[in-house]
């Protein structure tokens, strides 16, 4: 397939009769995962993990990526009406968007917010259209032992960039990587850690692990808290009032184009590098826009370039996280791990396959992140009040409704009382996790890439020997890993306190 | 808990007791990898030989960081008055367990009805009205969704599944 006609096949796939809806719909979700403080993107797809069983691959993919696009506009719609980040990613737009409020001006840093998301968005959507050519050529370069080193660098990535420290980030990766490995190996028929029982057989199904992980341990979390989960009161404009400056925020995020194109480029070009994610990727947009305006100064007083800046990056993060993903089978960040388990799920193989055989199903993904972040900016901006109210929803009585989905969602699956068993069981594992700063998305990332590391590490040893990592790429990516490891550790050792390792950097 | 991300309230109970868990865990995991056929033990060795030094290295600067009555401290702090929130987990953990429990008894919408009722009224403290409304409307939602939408048949329960004359669950 051309990538002109894949181009087209992805769009009229978006915009079918079945698809469309099933887009809209997650999209909606999305936006109220994000507004809702503590929830995030990849609690969203999670969530909407065990639904995708039944669906057709295009309407998977629109279902997961849907959801998914929207979140950060719905927390950065919190962020700037409650000085609270819906999600950790809108964190930048704390700096800007609540004092904008607090000058009456909510309803502009909205508007701003919501048309800079969908312009990063399909920036960097975009870019991935764009790279799929080369991509497709790349990826014919890369065998075993190139996806074996490729899979390490990334777990090494995701633990060594993430929020925790090293040593925790690599625990968390290598463990995921051993559970991965529970149940009978395909190759001997050798039952492995499954201590008698039969239901380890199968190993731990990806569904309910990613369950426990990431939402059960989020309920834990949301019960502990309690309460409303944001505090204040949503802006005293009326909505008339609220939608025109709303209206003046947009119209002021079109004139600035050339800081939010900038912005895109940074936001996209954060993405491609496994592990860094939206945070860092809107901070370094801010820190930008700051350092170019004509008033940096203003910065940190209600600046809408700041709002500008960071939002723009935010959403233009996922289209250069796509890109491992799809090309290499290489997730960037946890909600890219689930989204390659969900592809997984719907019989859609990463890598050569996908980009090579499916440039349909990558143009698909492309118009599903342009498309999800126009109905959120839209709902967004006409919904401005009501989401707002989902802000004051409490704590104690979401997380057992949403446990009851979850539970529900878990035993759907594969109608297995196991599989229940096992979301409890990591869903306390996730909380622990979460309270002592080990790395859930590495643990995830390695428990998705535990499959392709063993086959390929057996095909590698197969074609080339104990000597494989020598092949020229495999060699390059060894080093660059080893570089990038012993960088870090040098950096870990410089520091005199032990105390500050433990908690991060 | 201490969960505030800085080294004076970093929960190093937990932290040591959820360390020396994995390492029982990998230990285990060595042994019965050490009788596999080398094809099968060799990526969990991979996996395992890097995870055991990250632990050691771990469990070292957490001792390091930390001091014994800073331990005490905590471990006092967990078990005392301030050990609410940790009597909040335990207690939240023990009504999933009950939500498993209902359900398996009688079956996905009456355990799901149950939990619901039982948890708002009584842990989350709302009133019968609302708990009961709540409960209702999620039952509802999930047997929409489950069943209606996505033709999944949800798991009916023990009671029903005796009711109906099965004698092998």
């Amino acid at each position: 397939m051309g990538i002109g006609e894949a181009a087209v096949s992805g769009l009229l796939q978006a915009t079918s009769l079945q698809v469309l809806p099933v887009l809209v719909g997650a999209a909606l979700f999305g936006l109220i995962i994000g507004v809702i403080p503590g929830l995030s993107g990849h609690f969203a797809m999670a969530m909407l993990i065990p639904f995708i069983y039944t669906m057709e691959p295009s309407m998977g993919i629109a279902f997961l990526l849907g959801a998914h696009a929207t979140v950060a506009q719905g927390g950065g719609l919190t962020a700037i009406l409650f000085s609270v980040p819906g999600t950790g990613q809108n964190a930048a737009t704390l700096l800007d968007g609540p004092p904008m409020t607090e000058k009456g001006l909510a309803g502009q840093a909205v508007g701003a917010a919501m048309v800079s998301c969908s312009l990063g968005a399909a920036f960097g959507a975009l870019v991935l259209a764009l790279m799929l050519p080369v991509l497709r050529e790349v990826v014919l370069l890369f065998g075993p032992a190139e996806f074996f080193m490729l899979a390490l660098m990334a777990l090494t990535f995701i633990a060594v960039l993430g929020k925790s420290d090293i040593t925790r980030g690599l625990i968390a990766a290598f463990l995921g990587l051993l559970l991965s490995l529970v149940g009978v190996d395909n190759v001997t028929g050798q039952a492995r850690f499954t201590f008698g029982s039969l239901s380890l057989w199968d190993g731990l199904s990806l569904v309910p692990v990613l369950l426990g992980i990431f939402a059960i341990s989020e309920m834990v979390d949301l019960w502990l808290k309690g309460g409303s989960l944001a505090r204040g009161s949503t802006s005293n404009m009326s909505a008339g009032q609220m939608q025109k400056q709303i209206f003046i925020g947009m119209v002021e995020t079109f004139k600035r184009w050339w800081l939010v194109l900038r912005c895109s480029a940074i936001g996209t070009l954060v993405g491609l590098i496994p592990g860094l994610g939206s945070a860092p990727a809107s901070f370094l947009a801010y820190a930008h826009a700051k350092q170019t305006s004509k008033d940096p100064d203003s910065f940190g007083t209600g600046n809408i370039e700041g709002v500008i800046g960071a939002e723009s990056a935010n959403d233009a993060v996922e289209g250069g996280a796509l890109a491992s993903t799809v090309a290499f089978g290489i997730p960037g960040s946890s909600s890219m791990a689930i989204l390659l388990g969900g592809l997984m799920i719907l019989g859609i193989n990463p890598g050569r396959e996908l980009v090579g055989e499916h440039p349909d199903l990558v143009f698909l993904m492309v118009f599903t992140i342009v498309i999800g972040n126009l109905v959120g900016s839209v709902a967004g901006t006409f919904l401005v009040n009501p989401l707002a109210r989902l802000t004051f929803l409490k704590g104690s009585i979401l997380a057992p409704c949403l446990v009851v989905i979850i539970l529900t969602g878990a035993y759907a699956v594969n109608q297995n009382w196991f599989d229940i068993a096992v979301v409890l069981a990591f869903g306390i594992i996730g909380y622990l996790m979460k309270l002592l700063n080990y790395s859930r998305p590495a643990f995830i990332i390695g428990f998705i890439l535990g499959y392709m590391v063993e086959k390929n590490l057996y095909l590698s040893m197969k074609l080339y020997g104990p000597t494989f990592f020598l092949q020229p790429i495999a060699f390059v990516l060894l080093l660059l890993v080893s570089a990038v490891l012993i960088y870090n550790i040098w950096n870990v050792a410089r520091s005199k306190n032990g105390e500050d390792t433990i908690n991060g950097h | 808990m201490a969960t505030k991300e800085n080294g004076s309230s970093h929960n190093y109970v937990l932290d040591i007791f959820f360390c020396s868990a994995l390492a029982l865990m990998l230990i285990l995991f060595f042994t019965r990898a050490l009788g596999y056929p080398i094809v099968s033990a060799r990526a969990p060795l991979l996996a395992m030989v890097p995870l055991a030094i990250l632990l050691v290295i771990n469990l070292v600067k957490i001792i390091r960081a930390s001091s014994v009555q800073r331990v005490k401290d905590q471990t006092h702090k967990q078990v005392g008055e301030e050990g609410t929130q940790l009597k909040k987990l335990v207690s939240f953990v023990l009504w999933l367990v009950f939500c498993v429990a209902a359900i398996y008894v009688g079956g996905h919408y009456a355990g799901v009805f149950i939990f619901l009722v039982l948890f708002l009224r009584f842990m989350a403290k709302e009133r019968w009205r609302l708990a009961v409304m709540l409960s209702v409307g999620m039952t509802l939602a999930v047997y929409v969704v489950f069943e209606m939408i996505m033709g999944i048949y949800l798991y009916r329960g023990v009671i029903y599944l005796i009711w109906r004359g099965y004698k092998v669950f």
